[in-house]
């Protein structure tokens, strides 16, 4: 049997067997650096830590953000950074959040993945997140 | 062939190209479909459709129907359920279940041409076909609204006057654009400021149909209970059975779909328009069940088609070879409801190149046309078209080499796609460098069949994000070590094949020894629907996940058959040793018969709930051959070289790489709707919408480039839809090298391009 495969494919993990996940370093020389961290440490540590994620705030939502197109707001939950960003751009709150849950037609990428577990995810520190419109396929 | 830049893995099972399981019973008509579906007290449906393109229903007589001997019931709109006006998310798409159900039966208007207004169940076809013939409709005509640009003109008729448009988080009323979105990152006019060439286009599509053979179909049976009980072809019978659920108002768990085979799809089966109908239909009927078939021109006039629209496409370069901003307006016909695939199109449109300063404004536009559906990497042909016309043409103005500019800036792991999200491992540079490589770029063209006609070769590249979502695999240890596995997903494109053959691989048998089925919606965990090129990703993952737990279990029956700690048995090959003991061995199918003495029945399951991942990436060549007095155009040879991350079962991946080149290049060469000044669909027919068929073309070589995807345990990526993009590109700028002259409009048919050479010699 081939060795053990990675663990499920979320950035952002919540089992400790899960945060093995080694990513093939990026070694392009002009790009964005990437933002995410491979970082191998218990969650109970990073909240200790207070997380510090980089938010890209939509274009639609940017009138809600001074005109801000990024913001690093602490978070060790997407449910708890949406929080931290409402508090910092009051109202931005409902343009993201519908009955508890992710509006529908959000989708919310954490690192390079569109998360599936909502509010729920957890974030790395140093972790991008990006709203973007949700996406079906044929 | 195959090109692999990292090293494989030593697979058993996997890479090898086993007969498909369901084959025999497809290939000698066993296989069951919707149409063959027949129960105890069968009754027929039929459906009466609209003759209007755009009109207000001023009244429905149904009395003569009803009257007539055999019919058993009559629905219109007002035995549905008024159903829930906001937009809901299923887990893996948003519904709007009123406008769900206004659009598989007219509420008080009519928005296209084929729209349901009224549907019969009667003891045979004939009888619900002429009870439909008798029922009365009065219109008021309302003026059509037949593409984007009247849509958005100012005082433009209203499809809905109750929809409240979203432009950039602001609410519009009094509008037919659902949604106006924009990404921007950068600075784009400082970037088109320092640009030594701007190339700015504008194309134009037409809607076209996925063209599956067989009709949409449903059989569904609302019992004493309450229950109701559905067969139906479907991409996804979880969301047959959430629409079904949503638009009749009952709990879902009232609600059980069976799927059946299914004749192709390609994204248009992911919706449902006959199921709640015949549901509807056998509760008026008594609980009889009621089979509703579609007709073609039903197909074309009033399933999901992929959207027309129009797209501008700006690019800045600089002397340096670099791109230094992009511009984008991507404007998509949405159908007679909200919903194009204008965000997966703004998605898409850039990101096969690493750009610094862009601007992506995607609107969804309503018009009288059918609400359009997924086909096949949903947004992305369009968008290809756009992108790829512009780069071809700043190449050949700039004099540089199509490939070599491609590379120069090409996305790969770390660039940010132009909606701000960084990419992981993705396989683009490889797809172009396996393209330069290839023997059909280093080959001449070669020479005219006959005298006078001209041949040119174009390049073009695509893109498609794949998807991941929820997924369910069980598995099921027989006594003969043959393992049925049950899988939520449809099988669309050979995947009970890719499926088996990852557990296979794990569990150390042959793919033959692994069953797969698809169970009702009551017998197997959640399963998004087969669509996204997700399934051999993520169903295969749930294989490999619930694998690898039956042989963890099997590991405890050997301990237990040996007397010594699980901890000391291991498992290669399909076969389990003891660590410490080199005569305790056991291969999986002799541990397979012992299982009844160690505890009983083995069994595993696994579901799994992944992110969308594994970006997809081809490039694709075409040579075409042009006839200038006719216009005639034929593919004369054709390459098309993708990452798939790991090709499971190469014979079918090359099956999904060649289906979707013949759909992209058929798209761009001959199909569209075509549409009369009143906006009605005059082609609604195969002989007359006019798809390539394998007579026309080439065989379409293939390469796969294997990049794993680091997300998936086999490196696994979709596959099935990145492949129809490209042609977009491809075919038009072979159409420029042959002869000079460059297409905005698809279907480039013979037609247009007489009336561009026309143009061009000032005649």
């Amino acid at each position: 049997m081939r060795p053990p495969p990675p663990p499920p494919p979320l950035l952002a993990c919540t089992a400790a067997s899960h945060l093995a996940f080694d990513f093939v370093p990026y070694t392009g020389s002009h790009e964005t650096p990437r933002r995410f961290s491979t970082a191998r440490m218990t969650w109970q540590a990073e909240d200790r830590r207070r997380n510090m994620a980089k938010v890209f705030i939509p274009f639609n939502l940017r009138k809600y953000a001074d005109g801000a197109s990024e913001a690093d707001v602490p978070g060790s939950t997407l449910g708890k950074l949406i929080d931290n960003l409402e508090e910092r751009y009051p109202g931005i709150k409902d343009h993201l959040v519908e009955d508890g849950r992710l509006k529908p037609g959000l989708a919310a990428v954490v690192g390079h993945a569109a998360t599936r577990q909502g509010l729920l995810q957890k974030l790395e520190d140093d972790t991008e997140v990006h709203f973007v419109p949700a996406i079906s396929g044929g | 062939m195959v090109a692999t830049p990292e090293p494989k893995q030593a697979y058993k099972v996997i890479g090898t190209r086993p007969i498909r399981h369901d084959g025999l019973d497809k290939v000698t008509g066993k296989a069951l479909y919707g149409a063959d579906v027949r129960l105890p007290g069968l009754i027929w449906g039929d459906l009466l459709r609209s003759p209007k393109v755009h009109a207000r229903i001023k009244s429905i007589d149904t009395s003569e129907a009803e009257k007539m001997p055999g019919v058993l019931a009559v629905v219109t709109h007002n035995d549905f359920p008024a159903a829930s006006a906001g937009e809901i998310d299923t887990g893996e798409d948003v519904v709007n279940f009123k406008r769900d159900s206004a659009n598989i039966m007219a509420a008080d208007k009519v928005l296209y041409k084929g729209h349901v207004v009224a549907a019969v169940a009667a003891v045979d076809r004939n009888t619900a076909q002429e009870a439909v013939r008798r029922i009365k409709v009065e219109y008021e005509d309302l003026e059509p609204v037949r593409n984007v640009d009247e849509a958005m003109a100012p005082g433009a008729p209203l499809l809905l006057e109750d929809l409240v448009g979203d432009d950039l988080g602001d609410e519009v009323t009094n509008t037919n654009v659902a949604k106006h979105f924009r990404h921007e990152f950068g600075n784009p006019e400082k970037g088109f400021e320092e640009s030594d060439l701007v190339v700015e286009r504008e194309v134009s599509l037409q809607m076209v149909h996925q063209g599956y053979i067989e009709p949409h179909n449903a059989t569904a049976i609302w019992d004493q209970e309450g229950r109701i009980t559905v067969w139906s072809s479907t991409q996804g019978h979880f969301a047959v059975r959430s629409q079904t659920a949503g638009i009749l108002q009952v709990p879902e768990s009232k609600v059980k779909v069976n799927p059946v085979e299914i004749g192709g799809g390609f994204g248009g089966k992911t919706k449902t328009y006959l199921s709640p109908v015949a549901a509807l239909l056998s509760k008026k009927s008594g609980g009889r069940p009621v089979k509703l078939v579609m007709d073609r021109p039903s197909v074309f006039q009033a399933t999901g088609p992929a959207p027309g629209g129009k797209i501008r496409m700006k690019i800045g370069v600089g002397k340096d070879g670099k791109i230094k901003a992009a511009e984008t307006v991507l404007r998509y016909e949405a159908g007679a409801y909200p919903g194009s695939a204008v965000g997966a199109g703004g998605k898409c449109i850039l990101a096969c190149y690493n750009i610094p300063n862009t601007r992506i404004d995607g609107y969804d536009i309503l018009v009288n046309k059918p609400k359009s559906a997924a086909y096949r990497a949903p947004g992305s042909p369009q968008a290809c078209f756009a992108t790829e016309t512009v780069i071809d043409e700043i190449c050949e103005t700039m004099g540089w080499d199509k490939i070599k500019f491609r590379l120069d800036n090409a996305s790969h792991e770390g660039t940010r796609n132009a909606d701000g999200v960084l990419f992981n491992r993705i396989g683009f540079i490889e797809c172009l460098e396996a393209a330069q490589k290839s023997g059909h770029w280093n080959s001449p063209i070669g020479e005219p069949t006959r005298p006078g006609n001209v041949r040119g070769r174009g390049i073009a590249a695509g893109f498609w994000m794949n998807g991941g979502n929820k997924s369910t695999v069980d598995l099921m240890l027989q006594d003969d070590g043959a393992v049925a596995l049950n899988e939520g997903s449809p099988d669309i494109g050979g995947t009970r094949a890719s499926i088996a053959m990852q557990a296979a691989e794990v569990l150390g048998i042959p793919a033959e020894d692994v069953h797969p089925s698809i169970p009702d919606t009551d017998s197997i965990g959640f399963t998004a629907t087969t669509g996204g090129s997700r399934v051999t990703y993520a169903t295969g993952y749930a294989a490999w996940e619930a694998a690898t737990k039956l042989v963890e279990e099997l590991k405890n029956r050997a301990a237990i058959l040996w007397g010594i700690d699980a901890d000391d048995v291991d498992f290669s090959d399909g076969t389990f040793s003891s660590k410490s003991d080199p005569e305790l061995r056991i291969g999986f199918k002799d541990l397979a018969g012992k299982i009844g003495e160690t505890g009983g029945p083995v069994s595993s399951t696994a579901s799994v709930n992944l992110a969308s991942a594994g970006n997809g990436y081809a490039v694709h060549i075409c040579d075409l051959e042009i006839d200038p007095e006719t216009g005639k155009t034929d593919v004369v040879r054709y390459t098309a070289v993708q990452d798939v991350g790991k090709a499971i079962h190469p014979a079918y991946v090359e099956g999904q790489i060649q289906g979707g080149a013949v759909q992209g290049i058929g798209w761009a060469l001959n199909e569209e709707y075509w549409m009369n000044k009143d906006g009605v669909m005059t082609n609604s027919s195969f002989l007359d919408y006019r798809m390539p068929t394998s007579l026309d073309l080439p065989m379409i070589d293939t390469i796969i480039v294997e990049v794993p995807n680091p997300m998936h345990p086999f490196g696994v990526r979709g596959v099935g839809e990145v492949p129809i993009a490209p042609p977009l590109g491809a075919v038009p700028n072979a159409i420029h090298n042959a002869l000079g002259i460059r297409l905005f409009k698809t279907p480039m048919k013979a037609g247009s391009i007489l009336e561009a050479l026309a143009a061009k010699n000032g005649s």
